[in-house]
């Protein structure tokens, strides 16, 4: 096993990076991403809290890289704080709706019938409110904050993954390898998690890293609308959402955390499509 | 093979009047009347370190059979007996002593095994499924154990399916079944897919297990002169019926039924010459379909010596003699055969 595993892992990282300047590009920004939102207090160079009334407005100086907002707060201070909310919201929310979303989509798929025609009408039904507004809901009646921003996207990308799953397990329920499990004795938990969910896998870290990308955009949303975490902390959403007053005055205080999401939604989508190939052992050894 | 089968009173498999119907279309109005008989009555017993031969053209039901003795589906009516119990109608619980003894191999040697498993966690898998506790040196152990006993190498065991060829992965899949240690193994369809030179080795190494282990086929092909070779006992099957049973030796010197006589006549013949002189039995029409069956005999219409009672009674398996049963009311016997020929000239 130990020699399996030691010829495995280098295998599957030269899949990952044989993929190109992308995917290593990709691979820095999210790096990049992680480390800034772990340790961002310590790498902010004011209090991203701290107003300065003589300072507002700013454009781009040595003193402030990405200029100052409309209360004289440092732009990059606030963004390097607003990381670590992204980060956490995205990745929490992401975390739960997949846990849940699997667990019942493996289960509707896996079973079929009367189970799988219940669990599928309620997806349908969640499904035909816009996300953003059942998102806002949840929001409000938990109150803001980002355990409720957490709850509140999970909730609202789980029909996503019970979707994909119970698609997915449809399929490859037919397939012979699962009537064997059947035959020799396998439990059906075991056939879930064993055979049906690693082959699953590959379209599920598509749908994972999309759906990060997804939730970060939400959790700007929701707090642009101001449901989301409550002013003075500091969330990319919340920044665009002030900045966009100043549009015309100081293009920066929107543009910068924009581009922030755009850079870590797309890095996270290209990191999740370079993962579905190298974790998939048909496709080792080629490319 | 014959050292081995212990005479006992009750044989190892003995189905009776097997039914298997499904709903054919899923409308709300069809769902009551529309039903595909895909097995009807079929009956035949399997004594132990036999193989018995299922042959017939596709859809003719002999792949449910033996998803029904697995009871990958269960049948809908008729009675299978495993070593004297029924196991139609056995709860799950009950069922699961019998579970592994009864095992499968598949016709598709691709799909039949998980692309996401190595060659060792397939095999691991089917043996700790036993619910007992296996120390890591024991799997190990038994791994290779089975790798030996399917030829394959023990180096192996760290591959993946899409690694293997076709032969390989068939004896992967037979590594699997016997991993659950069974006493009947159902084979659909084993060789089919793969190359004519590896069907001959896969062939032999089925008799090889069978004389090894004592184990007991129920062997389903299309294939005749695979099944001549590696069956015991034959039953030809057509539209869900059972039409003839008989040994292996006598499918090719004395069928009786037209089917299985038109059947053997689809065997292209190498001898150039035997090719030439012999006359074919092209059957008209195509098979009917199993949501309307004919009435009758289920062959009457593509029969050439049909009549009035072919059309309205549906023949029993009469015994012929010997242990060969026919299910037709004008089989072609000696005598009939005889007359028929010298009417040909």
């Amino acid at each position: 096993m130990a020699n399996k595993a030691k010829r495995r892992r280098p295998e599957a990282l030269n899949v990952f990076f044989g993929r190109g300047i992308l995917v290593k590009l990709c691979v820095g920004i999210l790096a990049a991403f992680f480390v800034i939102s772990i340790f961002g207090s310590w790498l902010t160079p004011y209090e991203p809290t701290a107003i300065d009334t003589s300072n507002t407005l700013q454009g781009p100086s040595l003193a402030h890289p990405f200029g100052t907002d409309a209360l004289g707060r440092d732009v990059m201070s606030r963004l390097i704080s607003g990381a670590q909310v992204s980060l956490l919201t995205s990745v929490l929310s992401g975390t739960l709706a997949a846990i849940i979303g699997i667990t019942i989509g493996l289960i509707a798929g896996y079973f079929g019938g009367v189970i799988n025609t219940v669990i599928m009408r309620l997806v349908d039904m969640v499904l035909s409110i816009p996300a953003l507004v059942f998102a806002m809901v949840i929001a409000f009646i938990l109150g803001g904050g980002v355990p409720s921003i957490v709850v509140a996207i999970g909730f609202t990308l789980i029909p996503t993954y019970v979707r994909m799953v119970n698609g997915l397990v449809a399929g490859l329920r037919e397939n012979d390898y699962i009537v064997a499990a059947q035959i020799i004795g396998q439990k059906n938990r075991r056939i879930l998690f064993k055979h049906l969910f690693p082959n699953c896998f590959p379209s599920l870290i598509v749908l994972y890293t999309m759906n990060l990308g997804t939730a970060i955009m939400m959790e700007a949303t929701l707090s642009y609308l101001g449901i989301g975490i409550k002013a003075p902390q500091a969330t990319w959403g919340n920044m665009v959402s002030e900045g966009y007053d100043y549009l015309l005055l100081n293009p920066w205080l929107c543009f910068v955390p924009g581009v922030m999401v755009i850079l870590v939604v797309i890095a996270f989508n290209v990191v999740g499509d370079g993962l579905r190939d190298s974790l998939d052992p048909r496709l080792r050894g080629k490319l | 093979m014959t050292d081995l089968s212990v005479k006992n009173s009750t044989p190892l498999l003995q189905v009776e009047g097997l039914h298997m119907s499904f709903p054919a279309g899923s409308g709300i109005a069809s769902k009551k009347h529309a039903v595909v008989r895909a097995v009807d009555n079929v009956s035949f017993t399997i004594e132990e370190g036999k193989t018995f031969g299922l042959v017939g053209e596709s859809g003719c039901g002999k792949t449910t059979v033996g998803k029904c003795i697995l009871r990958v589906y269960r049948a809908t009516g008729g009675k299978i007996f495993y070593m004297g119990t029924d196991i139609t109608g056995l709860p799950d619980k009950q069922f699961n002593s019998f579970r592994r003894e009864i095992q499968l191999i598949f016709q598709d040697p691709y799909g039949s095994l998980d692309p996401r498993q190595s060659v060792y966690s397939i095999l691991k898998e089917a043996i700790v499924c036993d619910g007992k506790r296996h120390s890591k040196e024991q799997i190990r152990a038994r791994v290779n154990e089975l790798l030996g006993l399917v030829e394959l190498a023990p180096a192996m065991s760290g591959r993946y399916p899409h690694e293997m060829s076709g032969g390989q992965r068939q004896r992967l899949g037979i590594a699997r079944a016997l991993a659950c240690e069974p006493k009947l193994v159902v084979c659909d369809e084993p060789v089919s897919a793969l190359d004519v030179s590896i069907q001959a080795q896969i062939i032999n190494l089925f008799k090889e297990l069978q004389k090894k282990l004592g184990l007991t086929y129920l062997f389903i092909a299309h294939d005749l002169a695979v099944v001549r070779h590696i069956a015991d006992t034959i039953g030809v099957m057509y539209l869900g019926h059972l039409v003839e049973v008989m040994d292996a030796e006598k499918l090719y010197t004395s069928p009786v039924h037209p089917y299985t006589r038109a059947l053997l006549s689809a065997v292209p013949i190498t001898d150039y010459d035997v090719e030439r002189s012999r006359r074919r039995e092209v059957l008209q029409g195509e098979v009917p379909s199993p949501i309307n069956a004919p009435s009758g005999c289920p062959f009457h219409p593509r029969c050439k010596y049909a009549t009035d009672v072919c059309r309205q009674t549906m023949p029993e398996l009469r015994d012929m003699g010997d242990g060969h049963f026919s299910a037709c009311h004008h089989p072609c016997t000696g005598a009939a055969l005889q007359q028929e020929q010298t009417a040909q000239g």
